[in-house]
């Protein structure tokens, strides 16, 4: 009877990498006890065969598995037994061998033999769909090339679908059962995102078996992302929760904001955990010896489904300064103090605050020209996490020292932005600042009454409000928009116009008789009248009609430029029939004559009635002739 | 004659009395200016501008209210409409030197800077004598130069003897209202071209009136352009330097 001591660890452990642990543990006893029950036989037997055997930990795995391919040799000696080679496919990659060395000792009939086995571990990572041949694994002993067999092996397509897989083969509807019941999902919050957007992706275990030793396996890399872990799970959290009308416990695993770096189409790979299931065994075999009652448990690995994320590129017409911010944001600015000397440091403190990937924050544009010396800021960062959404606070502390005295203003800083939500590209400014900058160097302060110290300004700000005032006037329109400002430019037009005239006039009158005689006659005849009509007052009746008869008589010599003395009535009346004056008049002129003639030589009583009439008559008549001639 | 003069003249002068007379203001709009000062004084530099611009908002045109209410924008920190305030009060009261000397002020904080071209001193000088006279100035000029030709011109009429003497005046004064009259209609004519100042932190010139249109410059808060043609929400602008492009109208406001 021989017995083998050996490491079956390869069923297990392997592949699983660190959640393998019980499998080891088991395997280990298995293989002290085996080493113990070997060493009662104590017989040495010289053994000069070597026998070479290779196998697989399984024939079918997906891209990306590993595959454990085994070789043990057993030999008698082992100094004369060369490592075994073993070539690596195309499409798988050798990622390590590793080895041991076992004794065993078989005594049979008295007689001892020790066989000395070495076991060669090398492990494959599938790389391409394919099937593959494993081996020969080739030695040489003594010269002779020994070959072991060959083993085929099938590398499928990674399934991508969530996977519950017992640790060691099972019947399929075992699988099946499992997997009902166990099983882990990663929850995307979207599928198609820009590059930069934040996506959050949670993974949950839902189970209804009574899990132990719940360990992560393989863990994505999250390749073409910026991954922030926002929750971790120290230890399994179990919530009740129905899902197709059966209750699961479930536990968060993870919390993650995912911000992709690259655009197209990014696979989140799986997730793997591996746990046992208490109170599930799996069919007995001969070495589930267990003396620390680990007895019950299932080995069991977990893979979340594989996702595919589709990043959008950010689309083009980014404003100036867009550094990649991506997200919601807002921004301030503060400085302290707001009043300083000229050459002293303001500290300028701009906080970006929102939603997004605040590490791909930029520092903002600081103001151009803003007559301040602007030190590079020290930046700090302070994340939240809340649900899946990574939010937070930049703050760059800036050093900032006002070039100039006076009442200054500390224009915007800016931040150009994408805002995922509203799909455009947005800027956010701080409001301005006004700081009160006093001159620096003290400028000594000028003294009263000291000659020669001119008094110097102390600083610049703008000049003071106009006081209050009792009235104010509307000053909307200019002088040369108003009219009354063109009429007055008329008053010396006229003036020029009406001294030439005047002056015609003066010149005519002292040059031209008949003119100046016309021009005076009307005067004339005036004065004479209101000389008649005082005579009339004071009852002078001789006076009177001598008067009226000379101021018409005048009158007419004067407008006709003849002398007055020796014009008779007739002479007159000849005159005016001349100059076609209207018989009406000429009758007028010849009846007030007959009155002024039949009054002086024919004086009888008169009554101030005719002297009246006579005067209205006259004057009437005065005026109908200045018409005619 | 005299009746001629009497009832030609009297009534122009009376017209000319009454279209000069100004507007005054009602003691209620007197009374917000005076409370927007003391808003001003507290430091309540908000509820200042509030009051101001209700005084404006009333009709009243007046730089003393510009004036202020600039100043309360600038300690606001809102330099683009402080500028603005300081332009509209340079208008109404030009040569005002608290005002110049506050619109020179804002004007340093702003970013852009206006390209000082290389000008001889003899340039430098005429554009110092022409910013001197203000356009009531001229007009004042343009006024007492027609009454001197005028003046001369009668007294011509009456003393024509002394022909070198009147005609020597005349020559001159006809020279200064000529030169005077000519300013005026420049200045009347600059006065004229509607100008106005970015009050957004940052403009966007374009080569046409859209925003498909090339990005020609960036303007930013507190410059003045000419406005050149308006279409639809765009203006066509024009800086000192003869750079064109179309901003959008809410970009800016008229002075």
């Amino acid at each position: 009877m021989a017995m083998r001591g050996k490491n079956n660890a390869e069923t297990g452990g392997w592949g699983l990498g660190a959640g393998g642990r019980l499998a080891s543990r088991v395997s280990s006893f298995s293989f002290l006890f085996a080493i113990c029950i070997s060493l009662l036989w104590i017989q040495e037997t010289d053994a000069q065969d070597v026998m070479v055997q290779a196998s697989v930990d399984r024939t079918r795995v997906e891209v990306g598995d590993l595959i454990q391919f085994t070789v043990e040799v057993e030999a008698a000696q082992m100094g004369s037994v060369s490592a075994p080679q073993v070539p690596t496919p195309d499409g798988l990659q050798l990622t390590g061998s590793t080895s041991s060395t076992s004794m065993s000792v078989n005594i049979a009939n008295g007689a001892m033999t020790t066989k000395r086995t070495t076991t060669y571990h090398f492990s494959f990572r599938a790389q391409k769909v394919g099937t593959y041949v494993l081996g020969p694994a080739q030695l040489t002993h003594e010269g002779k090339k020994i070959r072991s067999d060959q083993v085929r092996v099938e590398v499928v397509k990674r399934s991508g679908q969530p996977q519950t897989r017992p640790a060691r083969s099972t019947g399929q509807t075992e699988i099946r059962e499992i997997e009902q019941n166990l099983f882990l999902q990663a929850i995307p919050e979207k599928r198609v995102v820009y590059v930069g957007e934040q996506v959050g992706v949670t993974y949950k275990l839902f189970t209804r078996y009574d899990l132990r030793n719940v360990q992560y396996g393989q863990v994505p890399t999250f390749t073409g992302f910026w991954a922030e872990t926002v929750f971790d799970a120290q230890r399994l959290n179990m919530q009740r929760e129905v899902v197709d009308g059966r209750a699961f416990n479930t536990a968060l695993l993870k919390r993650l904001a995912l911000f992709p770096t690259t655009a197209g189409k990014h696979s989140l790979e799986q997730l793997e955990v591996n746990c046992e299931i208490v109170g599930r065994r799996r069919s007995h075999s001969l070495f589930d010896f267990d003396p620390f009652g680990t007895s019950g448990t299932q080995q069991v690995r977990v893979r979340s489904g594989e996702i595919e994320i589709e990043v959008k590129p950010l689309p083009v017409g980014a404003p100036k300064g867009f550094g990649g911010a991506v997200g919601q944001f807002e921004m301030r600015a503060e400085a302290i103090p707001d009043a300083v000397k000229a050459g002293d440091p303001v500290a300028v403190k701009v906080v970006v605050q929102g939603m997004g990937n605040l590490h791909a924050i930029d520092e903002p544009i600081r103001p151009e020209r803003s007559g301040f010396k602007f030190y590079d800021p020290k930046t700090n960062l302070e994340t939240q996490k809340r649900g899946t959404r990574l939010s937070g606070k930049k703050t760059f502390e800036y050093v900032a020292i006002p070039k100039k005295a006076g009442q200054v203003i500390l224009p915007p800083f800016t931040l150009a932005y994408f805002d995922p939500v509203q799909k455009r590209y947005k800027t956010v400014r701080t409001k301005p600042i006004a700081l009160h900058v006093t001159p620096g160097q003290q400028a000594p302060l000028p003294v009263d009454g000291l000659p020669g110290e001119e008094v110097r300004a102390l600083g610049s700000d703008i000049r003071y409000i106009k006081p209050d005032r009792m009235h104010l006037t509307d000053q909307s329109l200019l002088l040369y928009q108003r009219s009354g400002f063109w009429f007055l430019q008329l008053v010396p037009v006229l003036g020029v116009v009406g001294a030439y005239a005047y002056r015609r006039h003066r010149v005519r009158l002292e040059g031209d008789v008949a003119y100046a005689r016309r021009r005076r006659s009307r005067t004339e005849a005036q004065r004479r009248l209101s000389k008649a009509k005082g005579l009339m007052e004071d009852g002078d009746s001789a006076g009177f009609y001598g008067e009226i008869h000379r101021s018409l008589a005048q009158f007419v010599a004067d407008r006709t430029n003849r002398a007055a003395a020796g014009l008779t009535a007739d002479q007159i009346g000849a005159v005016l029939v001349a100059h076609g004056v209207e018989a009406q008049v000429i009758a007028g002129v010849q009846d007030v004559f007959g009155q002024c003639d039949q009054a002086r030589f024919a004086p009888g009583q008169i009554s101030a009635e005719q002297m009246q009439a006579l005067f209205a008559q006259t004057g009437d008549l005065i005026g109908a002739l200045e018409r005619c001639i | 004659m005299r009746t001629v003069i009497e009832r030609l003249l009297y009534p122009l002068v009376a017209v000319a009395i009454l279209s000069v007379d100004t507007v005054v203001a009602s003691e209620a709009l007197v009374a917000l200016y005076n409370r927007g000062n003391e808003h001003y004084r507290a430091g309540d530099y908000d509820a200042a501008i509030s009051a101001y611009e209700r005084v404006i908002a009333q009709g009243l045109d007046n730089g003393e209210v510009y004036y202020n209410l600039g100043n309360a924008y600038f300690k606001n920190a809102q330099l683009g409409r402080a500028i603005l305030s300081y332009e509209r009060a340079l208008v109404l009261m030009p040569g005002d030197r608290d005002v110049l000397a506050n619109l020179q002020f804002a004007n340093a904080q702003k970013i852009d800077r206006e390209s000082e071209d290389e000008v001889n001193i003899l340039t430098r000088i005429l554009q110092a004598f022409f910013a001197f006279f203000t356009l009531d100035a001229l007009a004042v000029m343009v006024c007492v130069f027609v009454f001197l030709v005028g003046g001369v011109a009668v007294c011509w009429v009456f003393v024509p003897v002394r022909r070198l003497l009147w005609g020597g005046l005349v020559v001159v004064f006809v020279g200064g209202l000529l030169g005077s009259a000519a300013m005026l209609a420049f200045k009347a004519h600059q006065h004229s071209i509607p100008k106005a100042i970015i009050l957004v932190d940052e403009a966007i010139g374009r080569s046409g009136p859209d925003s498909d249109f090339l990005q020609v410059f960036t303007l930013h808060e507190g410059t003045k352009v000419e406005i050149e043609r308006v279409e639809g929400g765009w203006l066509l602008v024009r800086l000192r330097s003869g750079l064109g492009g179309w901003v959008e109208a809410r970009a800016l406001e008229r002075i």
